[in-house]
Formats: C-alpha cells, sequence, structure tokens
C-alpha cells in the first residue's frame, strides 16, 4: 500500500510518496518516520485491497512524574485510589 | 440496566460490562495532574479492537490518549496522564471489554517508625504483636479453631476463612502511627471446586473503629490444597488501631494481622579494654515447668546436644534459665519440625507469670537453630505448638566475658615458652568411661573410652585461668552427636557451665576452646555417640633463659591495636634495631609461617641484640602500599618503638584503610542475582554474620530455611540485575551496574538502559543498614559514553561484548570506577558533588574513558575483555580474558589483571595466566535425561573454549576480591550462561593469585596458594583439575549433586580470612547464595541458600558490604625526656608520665585533653569504637580538614618529670620554629615554646600536605590529598615532644 503526504492546507495536495506498507492478511501496525511536514496522509491500493484501522502519530508533552520524594525522618506511602462516581454517558 | 458502577473504587472482582459500541465516564473525584500514572484493570471478548481512553478535566472536552490492547485473560493498562485529568471515558468499538476498576496511586509523607536508639551501645529490636479482639464481622466466616480468635494473635496457622462478600475486622489494641507497616497472614485457594480466583482481598484502616480507609488490595495467590501461608506487607498511611478486611468475589483465610513493636536494647557484647578479648559460651536452661504433652522435656535443657523433647500439637513446655537475661541477649533455639504447616510459638517472661510472644520460629523439618535478640529481659521461655508438632533440643542464651591471653611477661634475657601440660587425674562423676585415667596427660595414642551418655570429670591440678586454649583430642565413633564440654572452677562437683561442644570425627582429631572463665575441672559428656579421648591440655608458660628479641606483625582488621585471635600475622615487613647512637646493627623480617617449625605468620625475631640494652626498632613494607599503621593500642606498639634487648612482644599491627568499611563488625552484605524459575528480585540483602540458616558441613542435610535478616530489595524493573557493586564508603550506599545480555528472561534489562547506573539507599535511620530506597544516579549514555547495545554479539551472544561490568570507588569515594565492556576502556566519573538526597539535580556532569595500554594485555589471536573492577589500596584493578575469538585457540585464552594507579595515571600489568587446566560447567551424564537440559556442573569440568566458538566453557572474569594480605581471589564465570537459560555449563570456579614480597603476583599451583596449602577436599570427579592439577579453593561444597558450584560474586570481609562467594546450592539442591571459604586453606566454612525451593540457575551476580564509615584520624605519639638535648628520640631516653596534652582548634577551643601514660604516650582519635583511657581518647570531633594545635600546659607530679623543666624544649634539627609542623619525622621533636607553652601547630591532613618523604627507612606515603576528608595521620605525622633538664 502506497503512503502519500502533502504538507498543504487543503486536501487536493500535492502528495509525495514517502513509503511502501508490506502487504499482512493479519492486522498489523507499520510506522514510518515522516520525510517532511505532513497535515494529510493519503493511501492508495494497487493490485491489493486493505483495511485500514487508523493513521495515528504519536504527541508529546513534558509531566512532571508524581513525587515521591520525603523530608529527611519520612517516607512515601501509597494509597490506590479509584473512580468515586460513574457520571453521565457522553 | 447496566452495571457500570461496578468500575468505580478499587478493583474488587466485580467488573463493569461494556458492550460493542458502548461508553461511560468515570469521575476521579478531582483533577489530578498531568504525570500521575492511571492503572485500567480489565479483560476483553477478543483481540479485535482496541478500549479508547480519552480525558478530560471537566467532563466537556475530551483527549483520546491511549487505546488499550485486547486481552481475554485480563490484565492492567497503565498510562501517564499528558493533561491534568478528573474525568476518563472508555469507549468500545467492535470488541466489548469488561472493566474492573480505573486507579491511581496518592501518596504521602509519613513519619519513619523506628526510633534510632541514643543510648551507648544499643540496638533496635522489633517483634510482633497481634491484633487483640475481633470487633465485628459480616457475611460468613468459618473459623478451623472454632473460634473468633483465629484471626486474633500472632500467626500461628489458626485460621479464619472469609467467604465471597465477608469482613472481619480486627482491634490492635492500640493506636499504631502512620508509617507503621502491618503484616496481614493470608492464604487463598479454590475453596469451590471450578469456582474462580479473581478478586483481591481489600485492606482497610480506621483510626477509630467508625470510618475506614482502603488502603491497599492483597492479589490472591491460587493454591491448591490446604491454605497457603502468605505474608502481606502494607504500610500505614494513617494512624490505625482497626483492620478491616474484605472479601468481594473471592473467598480468603486470614491468619493473623500484627503490627511490629519496637524497643532499644542494649548490647551484651561485651567490650573490653587493655589487652583482653571477648569469649562467647552458650547457657541452656535449668529446669522444667510447665509441659503438658511433651514427651522427655528434659532432653531440651541444657546446651544443643542431639537429644530432643517432643512437642505434639497445641501443647506448650516452659523452661527456666534460673537467671534473668538482659533485653539484647540472644537466645538461641534448636528444634525442628514435623511439617511446614505451622510456626512454633516462641514466649518469654521474667517472672513466668506474664508472657510476651517476641517470635514466630521458621519451620524446617530438619534440625536447625534459630536466634531471637530479647527484646524484653527473659527467665523463662515458653514454646508453644498449633498444628505443627516439634521436637525441641535446646533453649539457650549466650554469655560475655573478657579474657587475657595468659601469656608470661619475661624479663629481658628471658622468653616465655609453653609447655601442654595434661589432666593430673579425674575427679567427680566418671560413669560409663572406660580407662579413663588415659584422658589424663598429654597427648599419648591411649584413649579413655566414653560410651553413649557417660561422663568424664578431669582435674587439671591447679586453676587455669580464663583466656587459656584447651586442646582436646579424641575420636568419635560416628557423627551423629557432639562431645560436650563443661567446666567449673573450684569444685570437681560443680556447678559445671557449659563452654562447647566439640564436632564428632571418626579419626583422631585436636580442637581447641578458649576457656571464658578459670576453671580447674573439665567434664566430657557424650550423648548418643560414644568417643574416646586421648588427652586434654593446655600451655602454661614459664620464662626461660633466651636472647631473642621478638613480636608478631599483625594485621588489625578492627582497628583496635589489639591481636585478636581470629586477625592474621602480616610476613614480609622489614624490622631494622638501632642501637643507642643511632647505628643499625640488626635488620630481620616477619615469617609468613611455618606450621612445621610452628612458627606463626607474622614473628620476628634479633637473636643477636645485647639483653637489656636499649634498642629502637623500625619497621617497614615498601612493597605493601595499601598497609597503613593501626591505631596505638595494648598491642599495636608503632612503627617505631624503643625496647631493651632480649625481651619479647614487641608486636606491631596494620590495616589496610581502603578495606576498611565499618567499626561495628556485622555489616550488610547485599547481593545481585539473575531469575530463574519463580524468583523475582534481583537484589537481596542480609546481615554478614547472620548464620540462623547455614549449612556448616560438605554434604550435611539441606538447609531449608533462609537467613532471617534476609530481606528482598529491589526488582529488575526498577534496576535491572547488577552485576557490579560498590559500597560508597562512610555513606551506607550501593552503586551498581546492571548486567546488559539478550537473556531477558534472567537477566532483564534496566528500565533506564545498560549505560545507567543506581544506587540502593541502605542508610536506614536506626543505623540498622535495612534497605531504604533507591535512585538512578545517572546514564552514561548522557555524558556520551557508548556502551554498545544488545544488538552487539559475539557468536550470537551479547554479554561481555557491550554494556558495563564492574564498578568501584576511589579510596576518597569521590571517583567512581566502571568497566566498559563494549570497548574495553575503564571509565571515570567525578561523583564527588553528588548528594544522594538531592538526585537528579546533583548527578554527575562529566565522564572520562581512560584507555589501558594494548601492550599490557598482550592478547594475540583475539582481544581483551574486561569485566571485573576493584579497588585495592588506592590502585583500580582491572580483571579480564583475552577471548582467542580471532584464532579461535585456546593456547591464545588467557586471564590478564592490570591496574590503574590514580595518583600517578600508571598502568601496570600485575598478572597473565593461560587457561591451561578444566573448569566450570561439568559434563552431561549420558545417562540423564533430566542433565541433558540441565547441565550445571556434573561430572568433571570442561576444558575453557574460545569465545565465539558457542561451546561452553568460555571464561569470563566476573569479579575480583582483595584478601588482608593481599591475595587476590578471581571469580571465573562461563560466557554461555549469560545467553542461554538452561544449556552450557552453568557454573564457574574461583581462584587465587598470591602476592608476593616484591609486589607481583603467583597463581595459585597444584593446590598452594602461596605459603598455604589447600585442606578442601575436592568431588572426586574434579581432584585432579586446577591449575597445576589441583584446586586451592573447594569448587562444590554442597557435594551431593555439582562439582563446581560458583555462579558470580566474589567478597572479602577484612579480618575475617574468608572469601564469599555467590554459587548455586550453597546448601540446598534447589538454592542459590552464598558459600563462605577459608583463605588460609580453601576449606568451606558454611554455606547460606539465599533462596531455596527455586531459582538455583538464578545465578548471584554481585557481591558487597553496606559500609558506613571511613578510616579515622589519629594525632598523638609520646612525650619523652631529651636527655642528651639533641632532639631526637634515642633509644634509653625516659618517657615522660603524668604529662597534661591539650588539643585545641585553630581558634583555641580545647577539643579534648589527655594524660600521658607510663610509655609517655598519649592519642587522640575520632574512631568511634573504642574505649577512651585518660591517655587514649577516642570519637573526638575531628575532622580531616581542619587544622589543630597540641600544647603541654601542664608536666604533672609523676615522678618521670622531677628535674625536668616545662619550658626547656630541646630543637630537633630540621624543624623550625613556629612552623606548621610536617611530621617529616617519627623520631624528633616537633615542639616549640609558644607564649611559654611546648606547642606543635599541626596542618589539616590533606590538601595542605602533597607528600611526605622517605625517612629513616620508612616507605613513601602516597599523596595525601588522595585521601583528604577521610585521611588516617599517617605514621610520620606522630608529634612526640621533649623537654631536657634545665641548663
Amino acid at each position: 500500500m502506497q503512503v502519500l503526504v502533502s504538507t498543504g492546507t487543503l486536501s487536493g495536495g500535492p502528495y509525495t510518496n514517502i513509503g511502501q506498507l508490506p502487504a499482512s492478511t493479519s492486522q498489523v501496525e507499520r510506522g514510518i518516520l515522516l520525510p517532511l511536514g505532513a497535515k494529510f496522509v493519503k493511501l492508495q491500493t494497487t493490485g491489493t485491497a486493505y483495511s485500514v484501522d487508523a493513521v495515528t502519530y504519536p504527541s508529546y508533552v513534558c509531566v512532571t512524574p508524581q513525587s515521591t520524594t520525603c523530608p529527611t525522618g519520612q517516607q512515601s506511602v501509597g494509597v490506590v485510589m479509584g473512580a468515586v462516581t460513574l457520571r453521565v454517558r457522553r | 440496566m447496566t452495571n457500570y458502577a461496578n468500575a468505580t473504587g478499587v478493583p474488587d472482582g466485580t467488573v463493569a460490562s461494556l458492550a460493542v459500541g458502548g461508553n461511560f465516564v468515570l469521575d476521579l473525584g478531582s483533577v489530578l495532574p498531568a504525570g500521575t500514572i492511571v492503572t485500567i484493570k480489565y479483560a476483553s471478548a477478543n483481540t479485535t479492537a482496541p478500549l479508547q481512553v480519552e480525558v478530560s478535566p471537566d467532563n466537556n472536552g475530551y483527549t483520546n490518549v491511549a487505546q488499550v490492547p485486547g486481552n481475554t485473560v485480563g490484565t492492567t493498562y497503565s498510562l501517564y496522564l499528558p493533561f491534568d485529568t478528573e474525568f476518563i471515558r472508555l469507549t468500545t468499538t467492535t470488541t466489548a471489554y469488561t472493566v474492573d476498576a480505573v486507579t491511581y496511586t496518592s501518596y504521602t509523607c509519613v513519619s519513619s517508625p523506628v526510633a534510632s536508639c541514643t543510648g551507648a551501645g544499643q540496638q533496635i529490636v522489633s517483634y510482633q504483636k497481634g491484633a487483640a479482639a475481633v470487633t465485628n464481622t459480616s457475611g460468613t466466616i468459618t473459623y478451623t479453631a472454632n473460634n473468633l480468635k483465629a484471626s486474633t494473635g500472632v500467626q500461628n496457622s489458626s485460621w479464619s476463612y472469609l467467604q465471597n462478600n465477608s469482613s472481619i475486622t480486627l482491634d490492635l489494641g492500640t493506636l499504631v502511627s502512620a508509617g507503621n507497616t502491618v503484616n496481614i497472614y493470608n492464604g487463598t485457594y479454590q475453596y469451590v471446586a471450578g469456582s474462580s480466583v479473581t478478586a483481591p482481598l481489600q485492606v482497610l484502616a480506621s483510626a477509630d473503629g467508625v470510618t475506614f480507609v482502603n488502603i491497599a488490595q492483597i492479589s490472591p495467590f491460587v493454591h491448591s490444597g490446604p491454605p497457603y501461608n502468605t505474608t502481606s506487607i502494607v504500610t500505614l498511611p494513617i494512624n490505625a488501631q482497626y483492620i478491616k478486611l474484605q472479601t468481594n468475589a473471592t473467598g480468603y483465610y486470614v491468619d493473623a494481622v500484627t503490627y511490629s513493636t519496637y524497643t532499644c536494647v542494649t548490647s551484651p557484647v561485651v567490650s573490653c579494654t587493655g589487652n583482653q578479648e571477648s569469649v562467647s559460651y552458650q547457657t541452656g536452661t535449668q529446669s522444667i515447668g510447665t509441659a503438658t504433652g511433651v514427651t522427655t522435656p528434659t532432653n531440651a535443657l541444657g546446651v544443643a546436644d542431639g537429644t530432643l523433647a517432643s512437642m505434639p500439637i497445641n501443647t506448650t513446655l516452659t523452661m527456666n534459665f534460673a537467671t534473668t537475661v538482659a533485653a539484647g541477649n540472644t537466645v538461641a533455639i534448636t528444634y525442628s519440625a514435623a511439617d511446614l504447616a505451622s510456626p512454633l510459638q516462641l514466649l518469654v517472661s521474667v517472672d513466668g507469670v506474664t508472657y510476651t510472644n517476641i517470635a514466630q520460629l521458621a519451620q524446617s523439618t530438619t534440625l536447625m537453630t534459630s536466634y531471637v535478640t530479647l527484646p524484653v529481659a527473659a527467665k523463662y521461655i515458653k514454646l508453644e505448638t498449633t498444628l505443627t508438632a516439634y521436637s525441641v533440643d535446646a533453649a539457650t542464651y549466650t554469655s560475655y566475658t573478657c579474657v587475657s591471653n595468659p601469656t608470661t611477661v619475661c624479663g629481658p634475657g628471658q622468653q616465655a615458652v609453653a609447655v601442654n601440660t595434661g589432666a593430673v587425674g579425674t575427679a567427680g562423676t566418671v560413669t560409663g568411661t572406660t580407662s579413663p585415667g588415659n584422658a589424663t596427660g598429654s597427648s599419648d595414642g591411649a584413649f579413655a573410652a566414653m560410651a553413649a551418655n557417660g561422663i568424664l570429670t578431669l582435674d587439671m591440678g591447679s586453676v587455669v585461668p580464663g583466656g587459656t586454649s584447651l586442646s582436646f583430642t579424641y575420636k568419635a565413633t560416628n557423627t551423629t552427636t557432639a562431645l560436650q564440654v563443661f567446666v567449673s572452677t573450684g569444685n570437681s562437683s560443680g556447678p559445671f557451665i557449659s563452654i562447647g561442644q566439640l564436632s564428632p570425627s571418626t579419626t583422631s582429631t585436636t580442637q581447641t576452646l578458649v576457656l571464658p572463665v578459670s576453671a580447674e575441672f573439665v567434664q566430657l559428656q557424650t550423648r548418643t555417640t560414644p568417643f574416646s579421648i586421648d588427652a586434654v591440655t593446655y600451655p602454661q608458660y614459664s620464662c626461660v633463659t633466651s636472647a631473642n628479641t621478638s613480636g608478631l606483625v599483625f594485621f588489625d582488621a578492627n582497628v583496635n591495636g589489639i591481636s585478636n585471635s581470629t586477625e592474621a600475622g602480616i610476613g614480609g615487613v622489614t624490622v631494622k634495631a638501632y642501637d643507642a647512637n643511632g647505628n643499625l646493627v640488626a635488620t630481620t623480617t616477619s615469617s609468613y609461617g611455618n606450621p612445621g617449625l610452628n612458627t606463626p605468620a607474622g614473628y620476628y625475631v634479633f637473636t643477636n641484640l645485647t639483653a637489656g640494652q636499649p634498642y629502637r626498632l623500625v619497621f617497614s613494607y615498601p612493597e605493601r602500599p595499601e598497609l597503613e599503621e593501626s591505631t596505638y593500642g595494648p598491642d599495636n606498639h608503632g612503627a617505631v618503638q624503643y625496647v631493651l634487648g632480649a625481651t619479647q612482644n614487641h608486636d606491631f599491627g596494620m590495616y589496610v584503610p581502603s578495606t576498611l568499611c565499618s567499626y561495628s563488625g556485622d555489616t550488610r552484605l547485599v547481593t545481585g542475582s539473575g531469575l530463574y524459575a519463580g524468583a523475582t528480585s534481583s537484589v537481596f540483602s542480609y546481615q554478614y554474620y547472620d548464620r540462623s540458616a547455614i549449612v556448616q558441613q560438605v554434604g550435611a542435610t539441606q538447609q531449608s530455611a533462609v537467613p532471617a535478616s534476609q530481606t528482598q530489595d529491589l526488582l529488575p524493573n526498577q534496576v535491572g540485575v547488577p552485576l557490579g557493586l560498590a559500597s560508597q564508603r562512610g555513606t551506607n550506599l550501593i552503586y551498581m551496574s546492571p548486567i546488559s545480555s539478550n537473556l531477558a528472561s534472567i537477566f532483564p534489562q534496566a528500565p533506564d538502559g545498560s549505560s545507567a547506573i543506581y544506587i540502593a539507599n541502605y542508610n536506614a535511620p536506626d543505623g540498622s543498614q535495612s534497605f531504604q530506597n533507591y535512585k538512578l544516579l545517572m546514564k552514561l549514555s548522557d555524558l556520551g559514553i557508548n556502551v554498545g547495545s544488545t544488538s552487539t554479539s559475539l557468536g550470537g551472544n551479547s554479554f561481555g561484548v557491550q554494556g558495563l561490568g564492574g564498578l568501584d570507588f576511589s579510596e576518597d569515594g569521590k571517583t567512581l570506577y566502571v568497566v566498559n565492556m563494549y570497548n574495553g576502556k575503564l571509565v571515570q566519573v567525578d561523583v564527588s558533588g553528588v548528594d544522594y538526597n538531592n538526585l537528579p539535580a546533583t548527578k554527575p556532569s562529566n565522564a572520562v574513558e581512560l584507555t589501558p595500554p594494548s601492550s599490557l594485555a598482550n592478547c594475540s589471536g583475539g582481544v581483551w575483555r574486561p569485566a571485573a573492577l576493584r579497588q585495592f589500596g588506592g590502585k583500580i584493578f582491572m580483571g579480564g580474558v583475552c577471548d582467542a575469538e580471532i584464532s579461535q585457540s585456546t593456547s591464545d585464552l588467557k586471564g590478564v589483571i592490570v591496574s590503574y594507579d590514580p595518583s600517578t595515571g600508571v598502568w601496570k600489568q600485575e598478572l597473565s595466566y593461560p587457561f591451561n587446566f578444566n573448569g566450570g560447567g561439568g559434563i552431561i551424564p549420558p545417562s540423564s535425561a533430566a542433565s541433558a537440559t540441565f547441565d550445571y556442573g556434573v561430572g568433571g569440568g570442561k576444558s575453557q573454549k574460545s569465545w565465539s566458538s558457542g561451546a561452553d566453557v568460555q571464561p569470563v572474569l566476573m569479579d575480583l576480591a582483595f584478601a588482608d594480605n593481599g591475595t587476590m581471589v578471581m571469580g571465573v564465570t562461563d560466557r554461555l550462561v549469560y545467553n542461554a537459560a538452561t544449556s552450557g555449563g552453568q557454573t564457574g570456579y574461583i581462584l587465587g593469585a598470591w602476592k608476593n614480597t616484591d609486589g607481583t603476583y603467583s597463581l595459585e599451583n597444584a593446590g598452594k596458594l602461596g605459603p598455604y596449602t589447600t585442606t578442601a577436599a575436592q568431588h572426586a570427579e574434579i581432584a585432579s583439575e586446577g591449575p597445576g592439577g589441583k584446586w586451592f579453593f573447594n569448587q562444590s561444597f554442597y557435594y551431593c549433586c555439582h562439582t563446581y558450584t560458583f555462579s558470580g560474586g566474589v567478597f572479602i570481609k577484612a579480618g575475617t580470612n574468608e572469601v564469599v562467594i555467590g554459587a548455586v546450592d550453597p546448601g540446598h539442591t534447589g538454592s542459590f547464595g552464598t558459600e563462605y571459604l577459608s583463605l588460609l586453606n580453601g576449606s568451606p566454612q558454611y554455606g547460606v541458600p539465599q533462596a531455596v525451593g527455586i531459582a538455583k540457575l538464578s545465578r548471584i551476580t554481585g557481591a558487597q558490604q553496606v559500609c558506613d564509615a571511613t578510616p579515622s584520624i589519629e594525632i598523638g605519639d609520646r612525650v619523652w625526656k631529651d636527655s642528651n638535648g639533641n632532639g631526637i628520640q634515642d633509644p634509653g631516653e625516659p618517657s615522660l608520665a603524668g604529662v597534661t596534652v591539650q588539643l585545641a582548634d585553630a581558634q583555641g577551643n580545647v577539643v579534648a585533653t589527655a594524660i600521658t601514660d607510663a610509655d609517655g604516650n598519649y592519642i587522640f582519635s575520632n574512631q568511634p569504637n573504642l574505649t577512651s583511657t585518660s591517655s587514649r581518647l577516642y570519637n573526638l570531633p575531628i575532622t580531616a580538614t581542619a587544622p589543630y594545635v597540641l600544647s603541654i600546659p601542664s608536666l604533672g607530679t609523676d615522678a618521670s618529670t622531677v628535674g625536668v623543666s616545662l619550658t626547656a624544649v630541646t630543637q630537633a634539627p630540621g624543624e623550625t620554629a613556629g612552623a606548621t609542623n610536617t611530621g617529616l619525622s617519627a623520631i624528633n621533636n616537633d615542639a616549640f615554646l609558644v607564649n611559654g607553652i611546648p606547642t606543635i601547630k599541626l596542618n589539616a591532613p590533606g590538601p595542605a600536605i602533597t607528600t611526605i618523604p622517605t625517612i629513616l627507612g620508612l616507605p613513601p606515603k602516597r599523596p595525601l590529598a588522595t585521601l583528604s576528608g577521610t585521611m588516617r595521620m599517617p605514621t610520620g605525622s606522630r608529634m612526640p615532644m621533649s623537654w631536657v633538664y634545665p641548663m
């Protein structure tokens, strides 16, 4: 399956072919490193039909891990907490 | 109707069902900050579509943050919240899910519960207290003991069974503070056939019994059959008096809920003064109290002797010590259990009325001894059985006395000699003994025959002083029970005290016991084993004419200035004698020991000094730069001594500052180990001297227990599996480098990668060195160090060619060294700025790689592959092998140890030897199908192969350790074991190299290591293997199954004369742990299983002790009368006693004041473990970075000072008035008058002084700058003072 990407603001392209995903009859997940910025992804099949579940990218944020540091003479104790209530289904 | 609410709360086995295309929202109760870890416990109908996880801070806009993969069995999934979140929406698409709970961990800081003991000599002791009462129940509960008390009290295997949806609330009887732990003894099994075990046991806590907080969930442990003991330890986040245990979908058994009670007790170990040393012996109970249902209860009286009292289930045995044993003492219970169902309860009392349950003794079906430190005083011992019958041999406590070596001091021209003196006759009770007179006199081959249960009392002729060594020459008919030894001071009918047991030997043997008390009568008692007694003798000293001037150079491992009986002599030390005119008149060298001539190691003698004439003796040891003079004391008279000719006992004590670890003796030993067959921890620790679970004889009965002090400290998902372990002295911190291999099932990669270095913190507030926590120090890759990856391999094996090897510190602890196995270089990291409590902010900022010159290893046909690293005497030793990977020729295979001296930057080859002998692994017995799979050392050893050939044994020089006498012990393992779970030679071997007088090393050969010859028996199949066809060290302690048992990790504790190695089967056929071997004869001392029944192939990877001390600083020397006024301490010039010497800081504040002793000596020291006298002051707040001033405000009134003027101070050649003393000479005067007071100004012994030059034949000292902060004032810095008669 051909993978093409476009940096434009419209989905019309132009598109650059950045990779070919090998065929697999079982569900697989493949990663491709973007060689250029992209907003739109176009997938093209030729002689083989494909089923596509999702195209995703990782989004990174910096977070501060929970602190388990205590003053001298003290120790950190963790208690597992669960959800308090069930809320309205949305 | 939906059941989505089942997903609220903590995991409880009740689930919310989310059909295809469904969703629901959970409110976590408050906004959790980004970075919080959220865990989802769930299962799915199939694995087609993931569960979508969306989060929101306000239940409006949602962000999809995770897709949880399907799992039909049930599992948990954790994710970091990328945003602040209160609401979580779970959405299904084409796969249905069930969700048990969505949880997070809330952390709070609570006080550490263990109080520090502040009293002198105190230690902390804890014992478990159980719940006092059941206050509430719900649901259905049944009881094995058929009453509500089943779950009260301590662990006793009396169970309450909580069926599904039931609860029990227990009152602990007192409010237990947050931070304390509660032990929950519980068990689960499939109570109803076919039912599932899914739901955890809920643990709730409350201070008032009304409002409960859920504090933990205990996971089920599936086990068929009766309840299986599981202990869960929960730290209380709140103050609590009530604990509620709640079941949901799974029933649980509950035995007990307990909490620790801590008390400070005083150690009973006597601190002896003068030239005395502590001797201990066991004392048993004297009489029986309650013994209903117990068979032959009197067999439990006295000391352990192999005769047993039988306690059926639910019985009690009460015994009386006849004296109140103080808290802090140790009681030893020797017993065995009929099965492993229920522990033996140990209760104690001072009045025989009110008892305190202080311990539940571990079950063992073989005879074992459990040691329990008394938290309260005890006169009475009560043992209680519940569901398991026990056999009890004895309950004893340890008594300590101080004794002196009774050597006679003789005058000039004489020498003390010992004559072995035997018993003069029998006395008192003699029963069951034929020809008792044959046991009198000295050993002559004629035996008195003692039948079983015989008694033989011997009269030694006079009272033999305590401290004397009694020698027993005897043999036994079999090896079933020991010979009991008792002594009485002045009456042949007693009372007698037990001083020890002599192990049975079917061949004639001689064993010694030190008399803890003075005694004239010795009584021997047999049990079921008959013994034959040749003689009982003791050395009787007398003075004879002698021209010898002699003494002993000894290794003062505990740095107390006393030559303790376990401390070895030091050979090769040069001793020079100067006469009163300063002329060198004689030179000799201390002996390495000659058993044939009865010459002890360290002994030196002059035969040509004139009796009664004064001499100066000067000791030097230029080839042993790692040695320093020990503290001045009763036996250590210093490196310069003033003696009279033809007198003896001029002893000199030394130690190795770089191996000093602690003054307390019993440090914590930390081991790293891989995972196999159920083992989960990768870092264990226990007390070095914990002998509560040992095997002492080759081939003895298996030991099923592990040391009582053992803890499992860290998991591989925290720190990986440590290969290198290094102790940073004075900090209680252990630094660890993880092993890197592609065998993830046994050696999982560290979570921070193969370049990570971790720190395990054993700095417990109570000083116990119990494990606290750990931190990542750094990743060397962040500092540009490339250690490769597991894709780097040689012969398909990634071990040894990438990742980190061993690590260790410089002598001052400020620089960390670690082996980079990827390139064979030595990585050097400055850790002087690291503050454990302030990591990662203080992590190291740079690292450099040092390249050993290739000419040192001089490999041909291969590459030098270092793995081992150890610092000794300031030098960094790297051990590796020339791997012959190119030539594939075994002749190119060799072991090479090189050293790097940080003070000079010089590299040196220390040892190179060929692998031309068989060792390690084993040959698969062709008849054994099992061994075809598990080939771990059966049969003879294998020839060693080049790396990359794929065959075992491919030698890896895994670890190094150094003994007090400089001996280097090397541990060699098989590289294949780090690449294959069960194939290959799973074990290796250890071997030693002797340090010669010239500083070079010689590999052991034909069972000889330097002057020592092995006495270690070997399995017949390997008896002709090793260098020269015989090993020095025993390679297969537990004989039953394996010929080689070393698995990695070598450690030597200074002063012990033993090496500790990591091993498989250290006393049990299904275990891994440690073995202790003698450095003097290679024989095994004992084995300590770390895990039994599992994990024998887990493979110890490294071992190291936790260190709380650094070498001390000592200031002092001698005040003498400079009769000829030349400023030099000439032989024959008298000492000045009773002189006041004051130590002040640079601002004039007095630190301490000493009064010189009869020899004019005075000492100021910061050493903590010694008892101060008026002349020797210890535990002072002296630091290595501050200048000090010594002065003499008063000469005192001792007769030796008559006619001496305080202001008549002589000036020594080379000294300048007013200057800071440089300590250039150990024999001159350093004092000058300042404001009319004799004064010495001392610089800080650290950076201000860079070198001390050679003087008077003393060796050059290392630059002090490398030891700043921890520096002992060297010998040359001792500050003499002198006075002359008024002119």
